[in-house]
């Protein structure tokens, strides 16, 4: 068995001394992360053949990604999406979809590092280190956004009413744990 | 001083004493004392000395705008000079010192320069202490510095946090008086989510200034219960809003209570706010009056003298004079007479409102109209006040303890021009209130130069921000208080200007009317020149008590209206921050991002001495090649050289290019053609800035048709990727091409020397890895463990070599697989000096020659560009200059001296040329070359290599020293590639 090694040693497991109901920062079960790029004017054609394949439509929205299952879908750019735990056979199926000369994929596995920060006091942490507004009526569950930590861009999503996970590219992974930790330092 | 505490009422709570120091003194004050109250109720006269002429200061105000009550608090590593005590809540343990005194600030001998004030007036150090050589006032400003200035701080580490905090709200409202707290109940009970914020420690502003159970008081009480109901307003006190940026971005400090610190809380938190309305509260800051020794102690704004009358039950004096030119002191005379003092108002009116005269009278305060103060007597202490009268001219001293001066008020406009909104003359007030605010600010009470009447106008303002923000709820009404007694704003029109040597404007800075008249006569008439000549205004108050009369007092000189002069342009900070709250949480480890290999702590566990290469930490060397680099890294070239060495180069930038147009744009991008490439190759290519000088090098491989892989240099790689994707974005728009960094996707290493290829062989038993099918330049997909692998034949180093590369999780099993497999070979890690080390023998550039100055015939890379067709920077490359004979290109360079050294950096000279200037050219990279055994170097020579065989002198003048090397190729090693095709 191939042993794969984490971005971030040890635990990667902090929890506030009022119990994880106040604050835990984990890092989260790897996913594996493809690109979708939509080549200029083949939206039309993509997108055919995303919902003759996926049996859904594109989303249009860049703040909201799409959930199906384990599976997810962010759009983060105009001609770009990412494709988060879709299966093997799902992607093949899709790599055979697409015609190539309107859309390729790329796999991202293994560059993306999740990190969970999930608690009441989890907005106050990330409003540290994040600009966006995370208040319920802004950043409601489902909302996703490209944002940074420390000048480490990545994205953050609201998985619950106090459950947020940050993806951050995985060579700065552990410089994003040491802030959020940091800050956290008062509740442990 | 006769500072008398009150038995009963004010804010404080006489049930909490406290004690604390004053240079080693155990003084007692109160809960709710502010370390000015403090001191004042322990009958500390002096508070520090004045700048520049060390004259003794006590307390003129009760706020923020306090220029003379700058204390030292804190000790050790908390040691903060320059703090006003006006702004320090009392506790028990704090520890502080008066400031700019020696031996001390109550026998300052520093005072003696007052007998020389007339040599030192605005300016001095510009037409004195000049001669009498060039090199005189070198001297000087040493003896000067030293007798000038405020405290000192400390130089051991600020051992307490700071933090960072980033919100968004609605409607954000800067100040919590009347105004500001009506506003935010308004827009609070329509349903917006507001922040408030006050730089006090209590909610109320201006309100904390009346008696405690008053009408204004019970007002504030109401105000406040019902805001803390409200879960959507968020109250933050202690925090100053010390600057507007744009996009309604307010940059905000709070201090928190002290003692939290110690238990992990932080000091201070900056507060980044972006608002979508903004309700400036600010209100107005109370002015000095101009007249003789009005810097004395005991001399003090009148308004603040009733904040320590009501706020924390101090009556300053018996006998007050009471000197205004406004209403607003007639309050503070009334208060002070009905508790207990014997007062006398002295203002410069012919006439005052018969509602006032009429209070006045019944609390028995003696009454001098159209009189205004000449000089105060007194030394440490106020002991007398000198009036005249404008009607007959007589004179008159006034025997009194303290002196309460008011005027005028000015609105606090500074923040509502942070974003280039100027303030505009009122010319009705006589004050600059704020100019023309878009629709998302708004000011409402004292800040807009009306008196507060009510607060159904700061409440209207309120619920129109929330309705602004879509916010439609029931605001309800405003709370119904008349306020009776708020004359805020005057004009000073009938105030004369005092002729007294020692009338000053600006306390903090020592500045007088004197001062000002020197600089009018040495023609610094404008404010903004003023300001400069005579530091009028400039000090850590920013000129908060002195900036109105500076201008009222040159525009009367230049006999010029206000409005025509204009105010000096305010900047943020509104007040000072620290730098530990800018810097909150970037410290230490946390200073700057750090980027890590997916081999980083394998590198730390097994002898790796790590170091810094931008943001990536990598592997410099390994303790196995020796203890110091120097060593280390020459034993690892040796190894490579003769064995096999494995080297971490994930951090390689790696941007995965798809599409069919992949083979346009990349012919576009390097000058070499790439759409010719068969898939399973790989080719070097250089790309160029626009303006034809190098961006980058680098290989880029062709795994399928549509599908390539190209690497740039770790430093580059970042630029490369934002390059392309401007290209694509702006440019070449109809390019049916992505570009997708991968750097992190792809955990890589470097397998070099005459033996990689028997390790991968081994390593990859399915895989055929012979010279056949995969030559120089050759690159295949393969799969380990389920997992693909890319291997491409490239060498960095002029040995036989392949890069490896991995998914990036899976990149310590394969480094650990390749040790393991590759242990018969006695393969080892090397670092980044020999790699780097290796390159050089090698002849490659690398990112200190590819520093965007360079050309390609310049780096000995000209046949590379095509003929045939166009590329990025071709045309502007053609420029004559960039062409010219004599450019700086690459040569290589041999120490031909038994001893001494070559160093990256040396200035290179012809063997006949003077050792002076910026010489020939210099040396770039240097190495100790295991195949020549001495020292080799990179560099860039004027005519470069058609000087090859001449001696040039290499001098490094931070060492002054000079060595003698002979110009020969780049190329020291295996110049025909016989090892790197083997």
């Amino acid at each position: 068995m191939l042993n794969r090694s984490s971005a971030i040693p040890g635990e990667a497991r902090c929890v506030s001394a009022r119990g994880a109901d106040d604050l835990v920062i984990e890092q989260a079960p790897v996913s594996q992360w493809t690109q979708l790029c939509v080549f200029p004017g083949e939206g039309a054609a993509v997108s055919s053949a995303w919902q003759s394949c996926v049996g859904c439509a594109l989303p249009e929205s860049s703040t909201r990604f799409v959930a199906d299952g384990a599976s997810r879908l962010y759009r983060v750019a105009v001609d770009q999406y990412w494709l988060r735990d879709f299966t093997a056979q799902q992607i093949a199926s899709l790599e055979s979809a697409l015609p190539t000369e309107s859309a390729a994929l790329i796999d991202l596995s293994d560059s993306r590092v999740t990190i969970r920060v999930a608690g009441r006091s989890a907005r106050d942490i990330l409003s540290q280190w994040i600009t966006v507004d995370l208040h319920p009526s802004a950043f409601p569950v489902g909302a996703f956004a490209q944002t940074g930590i420390h000048h480490v861009g990545g994205l953050i999503e609201r998985n619950g009413p106090d459950d947020y996970a940050f993806v951050a590219l995985r060579t700065f992974a552990l410089t994003v744990w040491d802030a959020l930790t940091d800050v956290a330092y008062p509740f442990v | 001083m006769k500072a008398l505490r009150l038995p009963v009422g004010g804010r404080v709570d006489r049930s909490q004493p406290l004690s604390f120091q004053l240079e080693g003194r155990t003084l007692r004050g109160l809960s709710g004392d502010s370390l000015a109250s403090a001191l004042l109720a322990n009958g500390i006269e002096v508070v520090g000395r004045s700048f520049k002429y060390h004259r003794p200061r006590g307390v003129l105000a009760s706020g923020l705008q306090e220029p003379n009550a700058l204390l030292t608090i804190g000790t050790d590593g908390r040691r903060t000079p320059n703090i006003p005590a006006t702004t320090v809540e009392l506790y028990d343990g704090l520890a502080c010192e008066r400031q700019n005194g020696w031996p001390s600030v109550d026998l300052d001998l520093g005072s003696l320069l007052g007998l020389f004030s007339r040599f030192i007036g605005a300016g001095f150090y510009y037409k004195t202490f000049m001669g009498p050589t060039r090199r005189a006032w070198m001297f000087y400003e040493r003896w000067i510095r030293r007798t000038a200035g405020l405290g000192k701080a400390t130089h051991e580490p600020d051992p307490d946090r700071y933090e960072t905090q980033h919100h968004h709200v609605d409607v954000l409202v800067v100040g919590a008086g009347p105004a500001g707290l009506a506003s935010a109940l308004a827009a609070g009970r329509a349903g917006a989510r507001v922040l408030l914020v006050d730089q006090d420690s209590l909610l109320g502003g201006s309100l904390l200034g009346s008696s405690v159970g008053s009408s204004d008081d019970q007002c504030l009480s109401q105000m406040t219960a019902q805001l803390r109901s409200l879960s959507n307003v968020d109250i933050r006190l202690r925090t100053t809003a010390f600057g507007l940026y744009d996009g309604e971005t307010m940059g905000m400090v709070e201090r928190h209570e002290q003692g939290d610190a110690a238990l992990g809380a932080p000091r201070e938190t900056l507060h980044i706010v972006r608002a979508r309305q903004i309700i400036y509260a600010t209100g107005a800051l109370e002015q000095p009056l101009v007249f003789g020794n009005n810097d004395r102690p005991g001399v003090m704004l009148a308004e603040s003298v009733r904040v320590y009358l009501n706020r924390y039950a101090l009556r300053l004096g018996q006998k007050i004079v009471v000197v205004t030119m406004n209403d607003s002191a007639w309050r503070v005379a009334v208060d002070l007479a009905e508790a207990g003092a014997s007062v006398t108002i002295v203002d410069g009116r012919e006439s005052v409102d018969t509602v006032w005269m009429d209070k006045a009278r019944q609390s028995h305060v003696d009454v001098r109209l159209n009189a205004v103060p000449e000089r105060v007597i007194g030394s440490t202490w106020v002991s007398a006040l000198e009036i005249r009268s404008h009607q007959t001219g007589q004179r008159e001293r006034l025997t009194c303890d303290l002196v309460a001066m008011s005027g005028g008020w000015t609105p606090t406009v500074q923040l509502t021009t942070h974003t280039g909104i100027r303030s505009v003359f009122d010319s009705a007030l006589g004050v600059h209130v704020p100019g023309k605010m878009p629709d998302c600010h708004t000011v409402v009470g004292a800040v807009t130069g009306r008196p507060l009447a009510s607060l159904v106008d700061a409440h209207r303002a309120g619920a129109i921000a929330a309705g602004r923000c879509g916010v439609v709820g029931d605001a309800g009404e405003a709370c119904a208080v008349a306020f009776s007694s708020a004359p805020f704003m005057v004009s000073q029109s009938g105030h004369a200007i005092s002729s007294h040597p020692k009338a000053f404007i600006d306390f903090q800075s020592d500045v007088t009317v004197a001062d000002l008249d020197l600089s009018l006569e040495d023609g610094f008439e404008a404010p903004e020149h003023l300001k400069r000549y005579s530091a009028l205004g400039m000090a850590t108050d920013q000129g908060k008590s002195s900036h109105y009369n500076g201008l009222r007092i040159l525009a009367s000189r230049r006999g010029m209206a206000l409005d025509v002069l204009g105010p000096t342009t305010h900047r943020p900070p509104f007040t000072p921050v620290t730098v530990g709250a800018l810097a909150g949480r970037s410290v230490g480890l946390h200073f700057r991002p750090t980027r890590r290999t997916p081999l980083h702590h394998w590198h730390l566990q097994n002898g790796a001495h790590m170091i810094e290469a931008g943001l990536w930490l990598r592997p410099w060397y390994y303790e196995w090649a020796g203890s110091d680099v120097g060593t280390a890294y020459i034993e690892e070239m040796r190894h490579v050289r003769r064995a096999v060495g494995i080297s971490d180069v994930s951090s390689l930038g790696k941007i995965e290019i798809v599409g069919p147009d992949t083979g346009k744009l990349l012919d576009r991008i390097y000058v070499n053609n790439f759409s010719s490439l068969t898939v399973g190759k790989a080719r070097y290519g250089v790309m160029l800035n626009d303006d034809g000088t190098v961006l980058d090098d680098g290989t880029t491989s062709r795994f399928a048709a549509n599908r390539y892989f190209m690497t740039t240099t770790t430093a580059q790689a970042g630029e490369v990727m934002s390059w392309i994707e401007f290209l694509l974005q702006t440019a070449w728009s109809d390019l049916k091409v992505h570009a997708v960094s991968v750097t992190d996707r792809w955990a890589g290493f470097s397998l070099a020397g005459p033996l990689s290829r028997q390790v991968l062989a081994k390593a990859f038993p399915e895989a055929d890895v012979s010279g056949e099918a995969l030559p120089h330049m050759g690159v295949m997909e393969t799969q380990w463990s389920g997992l693909p692998v890319r291997i491409a034949r490239l060498s960095f180093s002029g040995e036989l070599a392949f890069e490896v590369y991995v998914p990036a999780d899976a990149g310590v099993a394969m480094w650990t697989y390749l040790l393991d497999v590759g242990a018969f070979a006695d393969i080892r890690p090397y670092g980044l000096e020999a790699l780097a080390s290796l390159r050089i023998e090698k002849g490659h550039v690398a990112g200190i020659e590819l520093d965007h100055r360079n050309t390609l015939d310049d780096l000995g890379l000209g046949k590379m560009a095509s003929r045939v067709k166009p590329y990025v920077g071709q045309v502007l490359g053609q420029r004559a200059e960039l062409k010219a004979a004599d450019r700086w290109s690459l040569i290589g360079l041999e120490l031909i001296e038994p001893t001494g050294k070559l160093r990256g950096g040396a200035i290179l000279f012809a063997a006949d040329d003077p050792i002076q200037g910026h010489g020939r050219g210099y040396i770039t990279s240097v190495t100790w070359s295991t195949v020549h055994e001495r020292l080799i170097a990179l560099a860039l020579y004027q005519g470069g290599l058609s000087h090859q065989g001449e001696e040039v002198v290499c001098a490094f003048p931070l060492r002054d020293e000079q060595v003698r090397a002979r110009i020969v190729s780049p190329m020291f090693y295996d110049p025909s590639g016989e090892r790197l095709h083997a």
